[in-house]
């Protein structure tokens, strides 16, 4: 069982690692679509931030950590929306029963089409507790949970500011992956969008930052991304047809190998 | 262009005035010519740049007066006026999760003839009264203290040498300071004489003042012979103040504004000697020399901003400081501002000399209907360009209106602060603003929540500081605060 928790701790700090450069440091509810406000109903619980439109969504995602088969993340979300108000829920498996965790996440806000704000929870839990440990006498022991909100606006045509602060309270198990605030902005013309983001230092690090262009031809959207500390770079793409899309996205790691997300999903405009 | 080189003669002028000499003690003189040259730069933005208009909650790096201690919290109050015939009530409660609370109440009442306000609250800093009423053909006051005389040199001084007037001193300041305690008397119109008695700085004082035109004359003195005076001399925009006590000792400052368009340029000149200490407010005397600029340009599009300002306290205790500001304002409330500060010495009279500074803030504000969201980043290094960071913050806000008055607002900031230095964060309270004095490594989150109840409003905020999965401890339990406020027609 030591060797399990080692195991485990393992996992969380490359985990830690990964995500101080990951995009948007997601993590339960990772999509393969743009930063930023989106359809999916795995992002608006991801980032707190709601879709502009309010259709229903329904979308299942896979993330394969650098290569590692021991942590990959599952999740499925769905969302809905009624006039201003959007909701989103899901429910997210990462690692191998032995060391993995299940969430659980809830996401609530407001949005109209220049701009929006929304509320995000999630609660964690390990999936193996041994038997008379202190995880098993005490909830908190095996379970946190963390609270955190996002807001979007459209600045100008085309123009997008958002902040993302995923973890503005927690309680219990630390979250894998400390997430501090994340600043962004993108601009969009004729099919091709630009974006720049910049995560908060977390702990003694510096600050991360981001950028990246897509471009949509159609029913396709194609874009690459680099982010700092250390340089690094990833594409994907994203194709949609009526509701349904299909996302695939790359980041290599000079050091740790290569992250692939996955999403297919029912929803509305996505990105 | 025109505009540009002669703005930026009128300010080489300035810098070149009789005195200014004085205070480019040798190894100022790259001191001086920077200010130059940020003058210079700052009139060619004019010409090249447009108008705007500055927001008032503008604040670059917020600092509490010298006469506060360096790394502590300081409140001060909100100079939101009351209508005549109104009474406010109040009532709050604030602490941290698992300690006890404050408890404050507050009374303010405006009548034709008297007016004033109560509050008490254990441990509240702003616990105290004031009242003020008509009689003997003026008006009669007792309690809190902040009057301000001509320039301020012996009351109601700039908190910071770069400043040109309190921001918390004399009628019309948008902050209540408080200098001493005791009672005035103020007779004609703007305060023809005006009278005092009161403890200031644990010195019992008396006072008077006459103003006859544009002419003023104070005089202060305490029990042990002490007395210091003044001679002012204000008409339309340029105030000039000579201030001497029973040793000799003076000094005198000059200020003058012109206008010119949508360009205003502000000057003003201080000298004197440095033993001359304001027997009211001697931590807040300031320096003895001081030369400083200010350059404004408003615009239908934004507003530009520059000040350049150099003072010493005393030999070998001084300082300089270059600022620009420019904010672009997009619609009624979506903004950018950018801005830019340069620091040299210290800007105390006592303590540590912070020595070089240079920093940058950037601050994006949008809204759309019923939403409000702004982004800020600040960072001011110990080397150029910002490097060496000594403190670095970036905070998100966003703002919900609801139905009646109520709304919502969530502030989340991230820090670091470098050993030794300080960093306030801007609270603003139903009847107080706080700068909460914040130090190392963290975040803080701050909801707020304003609703209509009980006949009037309700003002509840939750901070919580700390980092996700930190160890609990003193400083990472949480801050609440509850406030209730009612406003009604005493007639």
């Amino acid at each position: 069982m030591r060797a399990a928790r080692i195991t485990r701790l393992a996992a969380l700090a490359l985990l830690a690692l990964m995500g101080s450069g990951a995009r948007a440091a997601s993590q339960d509810f990772s999509c393969a679509t743009l930063p930023g406000p989106a359809a999916s109903a795995g992002a608006f619980i991801e980032g707190g931030l709601p879709p502009p439109g309010a259709g229903p969504a329904l979308d299942a995602s896979y993330t394969r950590w650098f290569g590692l088969p021991e942590l990959e993340t599952r999740a499925v979300a769905c969302g809905a929306g009624w006039r201003l108000a959007r909701v989103a829920a899901g429910f997210s498996q990462t690692g191998e029963p032995d060391l993995g965790w299940s969430a659980v996440g809830f996401a609530c806000g407001v949005a109209r089409p220049d701009g929006g704000a929304g509320l995000r929870a999630v609660a964690r839990r390990d999936r193996a507790v041994e038997p008379g440990s202190a995880a098993a006498a005490r909830l908190e022991a095996r379970a946190g949970a963390e609270v955190g909100w996002g807001a979007w606006l459209q600045a100008a045509r085309g123009l997008r500011f958002w902040a993302a602060v995923p973890q503005s309270w927690s309680a219990g198990v630390a979250p894998p992956l400390d997430r501090p605030l994340e600043c962004g902005g993108e601009f969009e013309r004729d099919g091709l969008t630009l974006w720049l983001t910049r995560a908060a230092p977390s702990g003694g690090a510096e600050a991360d930052h981001g950028a990246g262009a897509a471009l949509r031809s159609g029913s396709l959207v194609a874009w690459v991304a680099v982010r700092d500390r250390p340089l690094r770079g990833g594409l994907g793409l994203v194709a949609s047809a009526r509701r349904l899309f299909v996302a695939a996205g790359v980041e290599s790691h000079p050091e740790l190998g290569e992250t692939v997300r996955l999403s297919l999903g029912l929803a509305g405009a996505v990105r | 262009m025109t505009r540009a080189a002669s703005s930026a003669a009128r300010a080489a002028a300035l810098l070149r005035a009789p005195g200014s000499a004085a205070l480019l003690a040798p190894g100022r003189a790259a001191l001086c010519a920077r200010a130059l040259v940020a003058a210079v730069l700052a009139a060619l933005l004019f010409a090249a740049a447009a108008r705007a208009q500055l927001a008032p909650d503008s604040t670059g790096y917020a600092e509490p007066p010298p006469e506060e201690p360096e790394g502590a919290d300081y409140e001060v109050e909100s100079a939101d006026s009351l209508a005549e015939g109104a009474i406010e009530l109040g009532l709050g409660a604030s602490g941290r999760v698992g300690a006890r609370p404050r408890q404050t109440r507050r009374v303010r009442f405006n009548d034709r003839t008297l007016g004033g306000s109560v509050r008490e609250g254990e441990g509240d800093p702003l616990a105290g009264g004031s009242i003020e009423t008509g009689a003997l053909a003026g008006r009669v006051g007792v309690g809190r203290l902040a009057p301000r005389w001509g320039r301020g040199l012996l009351l109601g001084a700039a908190a910071e040498p770069w400043s040109a007037a309190a921001s918390d001193r004399g009628a019309g300041a948008p902050f209540r300071g408080r200098a001493g305690r005791g009672a005035w008397y103020r007779l004609g119109e703007g305060g023809a004489l005006e009278t005092l008695y009161g403890r200031f700085a644990k010195r019992d004082l008396t006072g008077g003042r006459a103003r006859a035109g544009p002419f003023g004359f104070g005089a202060l003195a305490d029990r042990a012979g002490h007395a210091q005076a003044s001679l002012s001399f204000c008409r339309g925009r340029a105030e000039h103040e000579l201030a001497l006590d029973r040793a000799g000792r003076w000094r005198a400052e000059a200020a003058l504004e012109r206008t010119a368009g949508p360009l205003t340029l502000a000057a003003r000149v201080r000298g004197g000697l440095a033993g001359l200490r304001s027997l009211a407010e001697p931590l807040r005397s300031g320096p003895a020399r001081t030369l400083a600029l200010e350059l404004r340009d408003d615009a239908p599009w934004g507003h530009v901003r520059a000040q350049a300002a150099l003072w010493r306290f005393a030999p070998g205790r001084g300082g300089a400081r270059a600022a620009l500001e420019v904010r672009r304002r997009f619609d009624q409330h979506g903004s950018l501002a950018v801005g830019f500060e340069e620091r040299h010495g210290t800007h105390r009279e006592s303590g540590r000399v912070p020595g070089f500074r240079q920093g940058a803030w950037g601050e994006w504000r949008g809204a759309a209907a019923g939403l409000a969201l702004a982004l800020r980043h600040e960072v001011l290094g110990a080397e150029r360009l910002g490097r060496t960071a000594v403190r670095t913050v970036t905070a998100a806000r966003l703002e919900l209106e609801g139905p009646a008055g109520s709304g919502l607002r969530i502030t989340h900031c991230v820090y670091r602060v470098r050993s030794g230095e300080s960093l306030y964060l801007i609270e603003t309270a139903s009847d107080r603003v706080i700068l909460r004095a914040v130090s190392g490594t963290g975040r803080r989150t701050r909801v707020e929540v304003r609703a209509p109840g009980a006949g009037g409003h309700l003002n509840a905020a939750l901070e919580v500081p700390g980092v996700a999965g930190a160890r609990s401890s003193e400083a990472t339990r949480p801050r609440w605060t509850l406030d209730w406020t009612r406003r009604a027609r005493s007639r």
